[in-house]
């Protein structure tokens, strides 16, 4: 029994750690990008959202659990974290974008469905509405948001090339803020919420994001972010709203999901536009197939 | 924490006022070579001014290379450095050309020192023209430069547009004339002028680029 409280222990450590690492770039990618801020002060920035948001918030995502497993034994908490973190990292090594999120969601329904236990059908379609709804919300608000901004006449430049400053770095924050709360939340909900699991979660964002994000941030921040001051700032707003809301709502969604929509709709408000879809495409065929291929995994490792 | 200081100065906002700093010694090599023009080819004169504009020019070389530490060492978005950069690079280029064309007007008085033969045919009013514009586009530039009223900086980049279009014309009438009055002229007068009326050209030219630069800087930042 022991054995297994540490195994969910360095689990949670293993899977903060990767999370955190990979996903620090888009929180902090735009302030970084445009080099309001350091990449050392934007990863301090990070990892302290992502603690606050696990602390104050984390909790709300404890419902996903209880409500798809509710006598959630210590070994299926142990192998949906192995689970998750080993189709995390073939994902990765694949070059494949794959939701962790969405990935442990998969697998908690599968293992849910196997134990007979999947007695809330709507939580699980409220989860899929909302994945489904999210992104295209995120288009729209962004769309629409950007052209209400280009409409608004500016009457000081430097008075709203600051506010954009200002706000890209609160959004920073935020951004990881709701990171924490909502995917580092479904974590350490799947682990557990005690002690242990809770520090080990906190000690692995901080690692994760000073030994694992750099590449990520220099890739995202000279390559993906690489956008205007408007954009940047509408696309983070729709991407912190959506999560927070979703949060509040106690459903699990991917950050990337949200902001990946608010990208493509501030892309779309372009007079002229060129838009590459394939990319595009092929992100929303991972948020269809990582769900999917983890639940099937759920169930065939529960009836191993 | 010093770069967010610096974020909130607004990183932009200091490299305008360095590319105005720039535009603001174009303004002294235009006044300078001004004065050269009606110095009546005067070798001991010009070489004086000649070494005023040299001055002038490494000091626009030298703002040149702080801007550029500025723009791709600050907290400047990325979309406009390289904007900024070519800005600042055509800036300074004018000021350069100034120096060519002090340079011409020196060579050419050594020629009539040493005993080529004069054929002003009122020339010094077209060059006269012709930096007059530049002067009043190097103006509205270093205007735009510093305002912060995103309609004004484009009303006055309309007009900077307007005076090298204006430019452009007292150009080809300055060629109509020197193709008039060419069988007067010695080859190398003909060869100086016209290729002062090409420099005045490119400085006219020079403007406009920097104009349309800022007008797409400004865009970029704000929609």
């Amino acid at each position: 029994m022991m054995w297994l409280s540490l195994a969910i222990v360095i689990l949670t450590f293993v899977a903060v750690m990767l999370v955190a690492g990979n996903n620090l770039s888009v929180c902090i990618g735009p302030a970084v990008g445009s080099r309001i801020i350091s990449k050392r002060f934007g990863m301090l920035l990070g990892a302290v959202g992502f603690a606050v948001g696990l602390l104050i918030q984390g909790t709300e995502m404890t419902k996903t659990i209880a409500t798809l497993l509710p006598n959630i034994s210590m070994q299926l908490r142990a192998e949906a974290l192995l689970v998750a973190i080993i189709v995390f990292l073939v994902a990765d090594v694949l070059r494949t974008p794959l939701s962790f999120t969405m990935s442990l969601v998969g697998l908690i329904a599968g293992f849910s469905i196997t134990a007979s236990e999947m007695t809330k059908m709507l939580y699980v379609a409220e989860v899929v509405s909302v994945w489904v709804a999210a992104p295209l919300i995120s288009i729209f608000f962004a769309f629409y948001l950007i052209k209400l901004l280009n409409r608004e006449p500016v009457h000081n430049l430097w008075d709203r090339l600051q506010t954009y400053k200002v706000l890209l770095i609160v959004l920073a924050f935020s951004t990881s803020y709701v990171l924490g709360a909502n995917t580092l939340g479904l974590i350490v909900s799947t682990s557990g919420f005690n002690i242990f699991n809770l520090t080990a979660a906190v000690v692995g964002a901080f690692i994760g994001v000073y030994f694992l994000s750099a590449g990520e941030i220099r890739r995202v921040a000279e390559e993906l972010f690489l956008m205007r001051y408007p954009n940047a700032t509408v696309s983070l707003v729709a991407s912190t709203v959506l999560v927070e809301i979703a949060t509040i709502l106690k459903i699990p969604l991917s950050n990337t999901q949200a902001l990946s929509g608010a990208v493509f709709g501030t892309g779309m408000s372009y007079k002229s536009k060129f838009v590459s879809l394939k990319p595009f495409l092929l992100t929303v065929l991972g948020w269809v197939i990582a769900p999917l291929l983890s639940f099937v995994l759920g169930i065939v490792i529960a009836k191993i | 924490m010093k770069r967010i200081e610096a974020s909130l100065v607004v990183g932009e906002k200091k490299v305008f006022s360095g590319l105005s700093q720039i535009v603001e010694i174009a303004l002294e090599a235009n006044a300078v070579l001004t004065k050269m023009f009606t110095m009546g080819y005067n070798e001991s004169q010009l070489t004086e001014s000649l070494h005023s504009i040299q001055d002038l020019q490494k000091r626009a070389f030298d703002t040149d290379f702080a801007c550029s530490e500025d723009i791709t060492g600050g907290a400047v978005s990325p979309n406009v450095i390289d904007s900024l950069l070519r800005f600042s690079r055509s800036a300074a280029e004018m000021v350069h050309t100034y120096l060519h064309i002090g340079r011409e007007l020196g060579r050419m008085a050594k020629a009539y020192s040493a005993g080529l033969q004069i054929h002003h045919a009122d020339w010094d009013s077209v060059f006269e023209d012709m930096l007059g514009s530049v002067e009043e586009s190097l103006l509205k530039l270093k205007q735009a430069l510093s305002s912060s009223d995103v309609s004004e900086i484009m009303q006055l980049r309309k007009e900077i547009q307007a005076l090298e279009e204006q430019g452009d014309d007292v150009k080809d009438q300055g060629f109509d004339r020197l193709y008039g009055i060419a069988p007067e002229l010695n080859y190398l007068e003909f060869y100086h002028y016209q290729r002062i009326l090409h420099f005045c050209e490119d400085i006219l030219n020079g403007c406009d680029d920097c104009a349309s630069l800022l007008v797409s800087v400004v865009t970029s930042i704000l929609k």
